[in-house]
């Protein structure tokens, strides 16, 4: 009983005596046991690039490119996507290379992040890749936050940078990348791309600043001159097939193809009717490699001698069409493989640009617009598996004409590289392509709007982008997009 | 050991020799002499107690010469002086001015001396439906209350949401527990509802949204009480949307025709070529029309099976979506035990709920064990334990969501299917369904059949939980005492879900969860009481303290790719490295709080509180929070001339404060650790950004009211209004991805919210033998966004994607929907654009505002009738205005189930025939000619007036579009509860030899009378990001009716 008493009082007294702490130490209950608190630039590289499927096969774009188009639920290729959200990509995969930099810029952090590459090697990859997704997302949106950006609460309205601004970033980017490249150190950890072969970062970086530098060719010719001429020279471009840098996968469900995973339990798209007839009426054997015939009905109208191109069925873009086994799809090696790569820069999309460059009368060689056009034509061809020959005999058959003829093949070159063919063919004017008939508003977008919640909570200066860029939406034409 | 030998003596010493004793035994009635079982009996001056029995019986052990306190909640408290003989005790109904009511860490206190908003409900007015949910006992009953988030076909509890808030503290018998699925309704004695801050303040943080107190039962007194209850109640399908049986199932009129081919088609299947077959692999009603026309089915094209290679008309379906879903019977026994003396209080429960889904193989079976025990160890010290534990095991409970069975038959569906003939979904050594890949491929596209996921892809879920508490409680003398408690709650859930490897349409997969959540919270209390002023002024002051600790753990592990070996589900046979996840989230909190009340005269009462916060999950340097409460109740009748028409007039108001902190680990981040990429881990910042100096928040509250009770207590009315402002608490800031995060949780902005609640009630007809009681209810709810964060103004709280958004703005109420809308000119038509083939499309205004979540008033009534030995009640509760989105209403249009997709038009074609013959559906309007300067659609007035393909119109592409056409009003009115009971007369159980049997009939969900969309009942959404605002793939409400018999022996 005493005891009970004793004990009264001591709550009592207690009590009082809390009552005067104005804080009480929980020591370290605070913090989440779910992850670590110190990173491992290792693990932020693989997350950062496991976003590199999300451009290499980004729906979106390859429909608006029509060369495939949607079964019973048309969406991207009737255009109704009227806003895309760019902040994944800042909060997910830049943050994480932000994150390697900055560890790498400290000397202490950086000494400890050496059991993960060289560390000029590890920024210059991160940086590169940096520049890559920019580039992506400045050409579909524009103007974007960067000099402004990252600053979290402290800055919750960035200021919104132009593209031509961008872009000289990003050439600035590049080149301080390749420049501290050692090829003589070891390679990042955790890079599952180029499984830390820096000579393939060299060729990646120089092939970026290429596809940079004719993307702002119409608009500052004097940059991209300069700029395409260097990657020119550095002799690192990918110009075969053995070079073509690729994406690989990983077998497993999580590490796999995204059109395996489109596919596996779904069938939502099929060969675009622009695709098929181009290639049908060019008589184009790419398309026994693109496309596969299709499987329950025929609606044969063949072209090629013999009749080998009835079953391959192209549907109507934009339209519903519910009734897929009526029309071809995708080779079956892109949809149902799950390691089947995705292209990241091919010999066939540089000697396209060399070609270019040499109608510009620019330093690339001395090689011919013409053959550099015929040259891209058989990488092209021999990357999708076409016999020699046939790749002569349809050379023979198209011979150069002009830019249209290089914009032409670079947009079938590209097949299901979304972002890349979009650009170019914005950029090129060319080739022509007839909106979707189905679509409530029949203009094939040329850029992406932001969503809603800029307007709402970066009001100042989404106001200022508009004013300096042009309206918020899908047809206001990008600073390299002169036509 | 010594201590305990202490004990017993002193035990010893006080029953057999102290004290000279008497037994006072009686019946408690009320005025019409109906018993009143479970009223409390308590000898005046000491914490001996019982409670009455079935019939109102009690008896109680006290000392000589002392007098007992007999109480019932809802009549009024009587002393009676016990005189050794059998009393019969009348008590009569209150008036208010002496009723009782639990309040804050029950206690029990004069309701008239509160001065905030207090109401209770007694269990027998709980279990009068034998709902076996807490929630849907409580609907309609109490103003402010409303119930929200479980459809009647899951296994599921519903949420209470009190001022607008479901995060509610519910606490049993002094136990903080997790959830309302927890309280076993048949145990429950009384429920009082705390809803303001200065009611719930004691409860620290956890209290700031209201605090729903449960009492449970007590033992009675004398012999020991033995009670069964069985019920059988019948669960069936109440409403299904309306559908078209005018057209099959495809994409197109026309059907296919089978072309023979012999290169990969068998030589037995050449007299086939020629004949028609409809789109297996459409999930959508836009096919031919069903008009007998002979076609090869779905069916047909197994080889081996029956209907192989046969022809049958294609006509509606003899046997409809209702068939699919069965009468689901839920069985509930209690069994109860209870005994008391004056020295100990004993109840045990133990109750067996089976429960069947109306999905077939779905099934819930639940035993909750429970022990209440109250034991006097010397007159001063006493000693209390309370354990309940409950063992859940439940298989495949329905689930609500795109791609369940609901989404299947509402929204992707053909309508001429027979219910009959998908039962099977193997034949011929293969998986079928209808929604085969094509005649060639009998692979599912997108659906399996109906039973598949039912027999084949089992979900276990078991619960194991337990909550309880002991304590003592130490009397120094009639103004002091202590009490110390020491409270646990504990629950643990193991889940499995798996996808059959049988399937040819999903990868197979096994995941596994295992989750478990325990608190801790030690209690101590002194309090004091005494008088003053001779006795015109009391006092009573309590300070106590409390240490919560909490934790919760997480493990869950799922395969990745495909299971390896058939029919084998573990994540062992995963084909891909298994995906694990884990984590625990703790929390410690400590409060100590002074309070106390003094009382002038009965007629001015005076509360105060004061009380320190400090929780781990605030910023170490500044952890504690420091708030107050102020109440005051004025008793302005007792000022007034005794009179029978304002027999009690009280006035209250209360000004308050409650402690809100930050959730777990904001204040620093840690990288994300992410599944394996190629072999390689991997590794992420955090979105959300930390915030070193996140501290706590205060809400402030202001309410103020008034009971009234008119015409000799006849009629009651209470009524209160509150405001609240909730300022620089920590809440979540959306910010611009270009920023590097997501969001990040700081202290900031200001919501404020107001509102009123008034509850009714009173006789309407008080006869001899017939008495009809009736209680309205009715309350309103604001909220308004002052300020989110500088430069911040918008906050998406849920979306379905960017189209429809339920957000906070700032300068609007709280809860607004903004989406894709449709557009009108100033005159108030429709804006169309035209498209090609003579087709339209309903224009589009984005980010449009469409109306709020909020209804503008909830309430209920509540109907009480009485004759002889019969009751019969209703309960009935509404909601006018507020919104909902519906999902599934999109894609009904879309698919053409929908019964306005079908039938004839205004020229009296069929609406499905081609335009240019006379069908299509008639729209009418103005056509956008232009964008103005926000984007938005304008018109230069050029007429539409035209007839389009109803495909077209009702397509996702077109009004499917338009979000804000799915956007419905959450207005309804709902018949919820009605029980008969009937109470056998003391003859007929005498000549049974049992104490007491009642038998009643009831029913749950009995109607939705009115709502905008009848098939959808806006009292059962589901949740989606916290908030009950869309359905997505609903499954069918539906209503139960039973019978209940009730044995006391």
């Amino acid at each position: 009983m005493k005891k009970i008493i004793r004990k009264t009082f001591i709550f009592v007294f207690a009590t009082i005596l809390l009552s005067a702490c104005e804080t009480i130490d929980y020591g370290d209950t605070n913090v989440d046991p779910s992850g670590p608190s110190a990173a491992v630039t290792s693990q932020l590289l693989t997350w950062a690039q496991s976003y590199m499927p999300s451009i290499l096969v980004e729906e979106q774009s390859i429909l608006y490119m029509q060369h495939i188009t949607q079964g019973q639920y048309p969406g991207s290729s009737r255009y109704e996507t009227l806003t895309n959200n760019y902040s994944s990509w800042y909060t997910d995969p830049i943050q994480n290379l932000n994150k390697i930099i900055e560890i790498n810029s400290d000397a202490d952090s950086a000494a400890e992040a050496l059991a993960f590459g060289d560390t000029n090697n590890q920024l210059a990859v991160a940086k590169l890749i940096r520049a890559y997704m920019l580039q992506y997302m400045t050409d579909k949106w524009g103007a974007l936050p960067w000099t402004d950006a990252f600053q979290g609460i402290d800055n919750p309205q960035p200021r919104f940078d132009s593209q031509e601004s961008i872009y000289n970033y990003m050439f600035t980017e590049v080149d301080g990348a390749l420049s501290i490249i050692n090829v003589n150190g070891s390679g990042p950890v955790g890079d599952i791309m180029f499984k830390g072969d820096m000579n393939k970062w060299i060729s990646f970086g120089n092939t970026l600043k290429l596809t940079m530098a004719i993307r702002i060719s119409h608009k500052d010719q004097a940059t991209a001159q300069s700029k395409l001429e260097q990657a020119y020279s550095s002799g690192t471009l990918p110009t075969t097939n053995s070079k073509n840098l690729l994406f690989n996968y990983g077998s497993d469900d999580l590490s796999d193809s995204p059109w395996e995973d489109n596919f596996q339990t779904r069938e939502d798209y099929i060969m675009s009717n622009t695709m098929i007839e181009n290639l049908r009426s060019n008589l184009d054997p790419r398309l026994f490699e693109y496309a596969a015939p299709a499987r329950d009905s025929i609606f044969g109208d063949p072209i090629f001698p013999g009749n080998i191109d009835d079953g391959y069925v192209g549907a109507p873009n934009g339209k519903v069409n519910g009734n897929v086994p009526y029309f071809s799809f995708i080779t079956s090696d892109i949809i149902y493989d799950p390691v089947y790569p995705s292209p990241i820069y091919t010999a066939a999309q540089v000697w396209f640009t060399l070609a270019e460059a040499a109608i510009n009368g620019w330093n690339v060689g001395g090689v011919s617009a013409a053959d550099y056009y015929a040259g891209g034509i058989e990488a092209s061809m021999e990357f999708w598996g076409v016999d020699g020959q046939e790749a002569q005999d349809y050379i023979d058959a198209h011979p150069y004409t002009g830019i249209d003829d290089i914009a032409y093949e670079k947009w079938v070159a590209l097949y299901l590289n979304g972002p890349e063919t979009w650009a170019e063919w914005r950029r090129l004017d060319a080739p022509s392509l007839t909106p979707s008939i189905y679509a409530s508003d029949q203009r094939i977008p040329v850029r992406a709007a932001y969503d809603a919640s800029v307007e709402d909570n970066n009001s100042t200066n989404y106001a200022d982008v508009i004013s300096s860029q042009g309206p918020d939406n899908l047809h206001t034409k990008l600073w390299w997009d002169v036509n | 050991m010594m201590n305990y030998k202490i004990i017993l003596l002193t035990f010893l010493t006080n029953t057999i020799f102290v004290f000279s004793q008497t037994t006072i035994s009686g019946i408690v009635q009320d005025d019409q002499g109906i018993p009143l079982p479970g009223a409390s009996i308590v000898e005046e001056g000491t914490s001996n107690g019982t409670t009455t029995d079935f019939d109102g019986n009690f008896s109680l052990e006290v000392e000589s010469n002392s007098s007992i306190s007999v109480g019932y909640v809802g009549y009024q408290t009587i002393i009676v002086e016990s005189d050794g003989d059998f009393t019969q005790i009348i008590l009569e109904e209150s008036n208010a001015l002496d009723e009782v009511v639990v309040t804050s860490f029950g206690l029990s206190r004069e309701k008239k001396s509160l001065g905030y908003s207090q109401q209770s409900v007694g269990g027998d007015q709980l279990v009068k439906a034998r709902e076996t949910d807490i929630g849907n006992a409580l609907a309609g009953k109490i103003a402010g209350v409303q119930i929200v988030g479980n459809n009647s076909s899951t296994f599921g509890a519903s949420q209470i949401r009190l001022r607008g808030s479901d995060d509610v503290l519910y606490v049993v018998d002094g136990v903080r527990i997790y959830t309302p699925g927890d309280i076993n309704t048949d145990n429950v004695a009384d429920i009082s509802v705390l809803k303001g801050a200065s009611a719930t303040a004691l409860y620290g943080p956890e209290g700031r949204n209201g605090v729903i107190i449960i009492t449970s039962k007590k033992g009675a007194s004398g012999k020991a009480n033995f009670e069964i209850d069985q019920s059988i109640a019948i669960n069936q399908l109440a409403e299904l949307p309306p559908y078209q049986n005018e057209y099959g199932g495809g994409y197109s009129q026309s059907f296919n025709t089978f072309n023979y081919d012999p290169s990969v088609d068998p030589a037995s299947w050449a007299s086939f070529d020629g004949q028609p077959y409809p789109d297996f692999y459409a999930d959508e009603s836009w096919g031919p029309r069903l008009d007998g026309t002979p076609v090869r089915h779905w069916d047909s094209w197994t080889p081996g099976t029956p209907e192989f290679g046969n022809l049958r008309p294609w006509v509606p379906s003899p046997n409809d979506i209702d068939t699919f879903y069965e009468d689901a019977i839920t069985s509930n026994t209690t069994l109860a035990f209870s005994k008391a003396d004056k020295d100990y209080n004993i109840r045990s429960a133990i109750s067996y709920i089976d429960q069947q889904g109306i999905i077939p193989n779905s099934k819930n079976k639940t035993i909750r064990f429970n022990l209440n025990l109250n034991y006097n160890i010397t007159d001063k010290l006493s000693f209390v334990t309370n354990l309940n534990i409950e063992d859940r095991e439940m298989l495949n409970n329905p689930d609500q969501n795109y791609g369940n069975l609901g989404s299947n038959f509402n929204q992707w569906w053909q309508r001429q299917l027979d219910f009959d003939r998908l039962k099977e979904y193997e034949a011929g050594g293969q998986i079928i369904s209808w929604n085969s890949r094509g005649p060639r491929d009998g692979r599912p596209l997108y659906w399996d059949m109906p039973l598949f996921g039912s027999y084949e892809n089992y979900k276990n879920f078991n619960k194991n939980s337990s909550y309880g508490k002991i304590g003592i409680n130490y009397k120094f003398n009639e103004k002091f005492n202590a009490n110390v408690e020491v409270r646990k709650t504990f629950h643990s859930y193991v889940q499995d879900d798996r996808g059959t490897t049988k399937s040819t349409l999903d990868p197979a997969f096994f995941s596994e969860y295992h989750s478990r959540n325990e608190r801790t919270d030690f209690f101590g209390l002194v309090s004091y009481n005494d008088r003053f002023l001779n006795d015109d002024l009391t006092l009573n002051a309590r300070l106590g303290a409390e240490k919560i600790e909490e934790t919760y753990r997480l493990l869950s592990s799922s395969t990745n790719g495909d299971l390896t070996i058939p029919d084998f589900y573990n994540l062992s046979g995963s084909k891909d490295p298994v995906s694990s996840n884990n984590s625990a989230i703790r929390q410690k909190r400590d409060g100590i709080f002074l309070t106390a009340t003094a009382g002038y005269k009965g007629l001015v009462y005076l509360d105060g509180s004061y009380r320190y916060d400090w929780n781990s999950t605030a910023n170490p340097d500044a952890n504690r929070i420091e708030t107050t409460a102020i109440s005051t109740s004025f008793l302005a009748h007792e000022l007034l001339p005794k009179n029978q028409i304002l027999t009690f007039f009280k006035i209250r108001a209360g000004i308050s404060e409650a402690p809100i902190f930050p959730d777990p680990y904001k204040t620093t981040s840690v990288y994300g650790v992410g599944d394996l990429y190629q072999g390689s881990g991997t590794l992420a910042v955090g979105s959300q950004q930390e915030n070193a100096n996140l501290t706590g928040g205060i809400r402030s509250e202001f309410e103020v009211g008034t009971e009234l009770q008119l015409f000799s207590s006849k009629i009651g009315l209470d009524i209160s209004y509150f405001t609240r402002a909730d300022k620089n608490i920590p809440v979540l800031v959306p910010l611009d991805g270009s920023t590097g995060y997501s969001s990040i949780i700081v202290n900031s902005g200001k919501q404020t919210t107001e509102g009123f609640e008034i509850a009714l009630d009173g006789d309407v007809i008080d006869g001899e033998n017939f008495k009809w009681r009736l209680g309205v209810n009715y309350a309103t709810l604001s909220r308004f966004v002052d300020e989110l964060y500088t430069g911040i103004d918008t906050r998406n709280l849920s979306t379905y994607t960017s189209n429809m958004k339920l957000q906070e703005r700032v300068g609007e109420e709280w809860g607004a929907f903004y989406g894709r809308g449709f557009t009108y000119d100033a005159n108030g038509n429709m804006l169309f654009k035209a498209s090609s083939g003579g087709n339209y499309y309903y224009s589009r205004t984005p980010n449009k505002y469409l109306g709020n979540l909020l209804p503008d008033f909830t309430g209920g009534i509540t109907s009480n009738m009485s004759y002889k030995s019969f009751d019969l009640t209703l309960g009935f509760d509404f909601q006018k205005g507020g919104k909902y989105y519906s999902r599934t209403e999109r894609y009904y249009d879309h698919s053409g189930l929908a019964l306005y997709t079908a039938g004839l038009n205004d020229k009296d074609n069929p609406l499905r025939d081609p335009v240019s013959l006379g069908g299509g559906v008639h729209i009418q309007g103005v056509l956008e000619t232009g964008l103005d300067a926000n984007g938005d659609p304008i018109s230069d007035g050029t007429v539409v007036d035209a007839y389009v393909d109803p495909q077209n119109l009702y397509g996702l592409g077109n009004l499917g579009n338009i979000y804000e056409n799915n956007l419905h009003d959450a207005s309804y009115i709902k018949l919820r509860t009605v029980r008969f009971n009937y109470r056998f007369d003391k003859n007929i159980t005498d000549s049974l030899n049992i104490e007491g049997m009642s038998l009643s009939v009831f029913a749950n969900n009995l109607w939705l009378i009115d709502a905008d969309l009848k098939w959808v009942d806006p009292s059962e959404l589901e949740k989606r990001n916290g908030y009950n605002w869309a359905e997505n793939g609903t499954l069918p409400r539906t209503r139960s009716i039973g019978a209940n018999l009730k044995l006391t022996f």
